[in-house]
């Protein structure tokens, strides 16, 4: 290769390093932004599942915005603590990796430290246990309270409908087992024998969730007659995997004809404590529920 | 062990310990704290070398899974960056949003389920693998079940409110003492202090475990003591030491038998398998594992 065309190269290569490293300095900007933009629809959608009022929203964002800056200052000294015992944390961390014991002396300054942390944390928390009290006594419907299981543990209210929603997937899976069962007789059928008895199987599975006779029955009857006929034909590989997702659609055909929630779609929108915990400590909920109060305040105006 | 097998540990030992260092060095005080508390997770877990091994070669396969993932979503997220910020807005309002904008999120996330539904099963496949082949049934068992550390979680918040209340309690006493401490004489002050203590200390830690009882009514009484001591300027200069001590005395943060048993809870678990930062700890700490 002639020194020219080598110097080309050479320019063409470094040129290509300085624009590749520009275009991942501005995707990787792009990507939080992204990512940002997603954060904040996540927490929208959490907004308009649990259907606030403006009023509640202007409320709950008041009282966040309250409790948030109430908490940084302890989460700050957290961190100043922690970050002074670095040295501390390297001979820990460095224990830990060798699995050697600290010696007592480094014991008892971790655990100094450690106590000095836990004061701020446990204040922190008490703060929000606190405000949290009064986020589901006052602000909250007892509707809106229902979407957090966990919070209502303690309640007869919650603990009854805790109780329904384990009764309901018991009962879920009870009939995908019915319907696995089902569908595995039919598949062992070879023709003649379905011919002879699935109409007659497919009266019988409809019979057990639709009350006959009535439209709905003979409908629903002929569609199962008619997933019979597909789930006969599919290879036993391809059945391996789609069993599962077969037996649900099956379940939710024979729920749907009996005016049932069909099953993929019966999970009711629920929040954990941990997950309630930080939508309500995220920066960005405060601004996004005043945001969305304002919206539905200036819909009302409009209405005037 | 045969000496091919040494030549490996040593490697990895070498490659450990300058990583590390390395990785030291440029920690930040919250990466610190994170790795101690996974090394902690790793050493509660009690592993064998062969154990160290087998989960690091499942760990590295779901870190193969997790990086395709992560690089088809930073994909997407910079692409759907306006269809996003449509969406958002729409929210928002309370409006539907634009269809160009969910036909471009359409397509995109269809690319993106196509990975999910490539990936997924294989890091399903790896877990199951973990918890079958790799942890023993102790190891297992020592995994809490989700919805009883949620129990437990509400049960201790409740003995915290009681204590908490307990610790009110204890300080209005206090109180009380430091502002009439003219009127209460030295004899009374004497009996009312034995009075208050036990109370307040059976309220906060029950009557089953007698030597803690005993040891938490010395302590009141201990700090009562010092409290009457003091004169107004003092005291007004100690309040908030004395809240801190009474609160040290009567909520003294006590690993519970269940918290010391359990490794995690078994939702922790799995987001512990999927931390990048596992692996390398784990790479870290294989040549100091016991072989059995």
């Amino acid at each position: 290769m002639s020194i020219p065309s080598r110097l080309c190269l050479i320019a063409l290569a470094l040129l290509g390093t300085a624009l590749g490293g520009r275009t991942a300095e501005v995707s990787e900007k792009e990507v939080a932004q992204g990512r940002s933009l997603w954060h904040d629809i996540e927490l929208l959608t959490i907004i308009s599942r649990f259907q606030f009022t403006p009023e509640q929203m202007h409320q709950l964002a008041g009282v966040l915005q309250q409790l948030q800056s109430q908490m940084q200052p302890l989460r700050d000294q957290e961190k100043t603590v922690l970050a002074q015992a670095q040295d501390l944390y390297l001979i820990q961390r460095a224990a830990l990796i060798q699995g050697l014991q600290l010696t007592p002396e480094v014991q008892q300054k971790l655990q100094a430290v450690e106590q000095q942390a836990r004061r701020y944390r446990d204040e922190a928390e008490s703060l929000y246990e606190t405000v949290l009290d009064q986020i589901t006594a006052n602000i909250l419907s007892p509707e809106q309270n229902q979407m957090i299981v966990a919070a209502l543990q303690n309640t007869r209210a919650g603990q009854a409908w805790l109780r329904y929603q384990m009764e309901q997937q018991q009962l879920m899976e009870r009939q995908l087992e019915y319907c696995r069962q089902v569908l595995q007789t039919v598949r062992s059928w070879d023709q003649i024998t379905f011919m002879q008895r699935a109409p007659l199987a497919a009266e019988e599975v409809t019979a057990e969730f639709v009350s006959s006779p009535s439209p709905a029955f003979q409908a629903c009857r002929d569609e199962v007659y008619r997933f019979f006929g597909n789930v006969i034909g599919i290879p036993p590989r391809q059945w391996e995997s789609q069993e599962y997702e077969l037996c649900l659609r099956l379940l939710n055909l024979l729920r749907s004809a009996a005016g049932q929630t069909a099953a993929a779609v019966q999970s009711p929108f629920t929040l954990s404590a941990e997950e309630f915990k930080r939508f309500l400590l995220d920066p960005a909920t405060p601004p996004l529920l005043q945001a969305r109060a304002d919206y539905l305040m200036a819909g009302r105006e409009g209405l005037r | 062990m045969s000496r091919s097998a040494r030549w490996v540990l040593w490697g990895l030992f070498l490659g450990a310990v300058w990583g590390g260092a390395i990785a030291e060095e440029a920690l930040t005080p919250e990466q610190l704290q994170e790795d101690i508390r996974l090394l902690q997770a790793i050493q509660k877990l009690n592993l064998t070398r062969q154990q160290g091994l087998d989960l690091l070669a499942h760990l590295e396969k779901i870190g193969q899974s997790q990086a395709t993932i992560q690089a088809q979503e930073a994909l997407a997220y910079a692409s759907l960056r306006e269809a996003l910020a449509a969406l958002k807005e729409a929210l928002l309002q309370g409006v539907p949003p634009p269809a160009l904008a969910l036909r471009k999120m359409d397509l995109e996330l269809g690319t993106l389920q196509k990975v999910y539904d490539r990936e997924n099963p294989r890091l399903e496949k790896e877990i199951r693998l973990i918890f079958q082949e790799v942890l023993t049934a102790e190891q297992r068992q020592r995994l809490e079940p989700d919805q009883a550390k949620q129990e437990r979680l509400a049960r201790e918040r409740q003995e915290r409110k009681r204590r908490e209340q307990v610790r009110l309690e204890a300080f209005t006493v206090i109180e009380k003492w430091v502002r009439n401490k003219e009127n209460v004489s030295d004899v009374t002050f004497q009996q009312q202090r034995q009075e208050k203590a036990t109370p307040l200390a059976i309220e906060a830690v029950g009557q089953q475990d007698m030597a803690q009882l005993n040891q938490v009514t010395s302590e009141l009484v201990e700090l009562f003591d010092y409290c009457r001591k003091l004169d107004d300027r003092q005291y007004l200069a100690q309040r908030e030491a004395i809240q801190k001590q009474l609160q040290t005395i009567l909520q003294p943060r006590v690993e519970s038998p269940e918290e010391a048993y359990y490794i995690m809870s078994e939702s922790e678990f799995l987001e512990f398998l999927r931390q990048p930062r596992v692996a390398q700890l784990l790479r870290e700490r294989l040549p100091y594992l016991p072989s059995e």
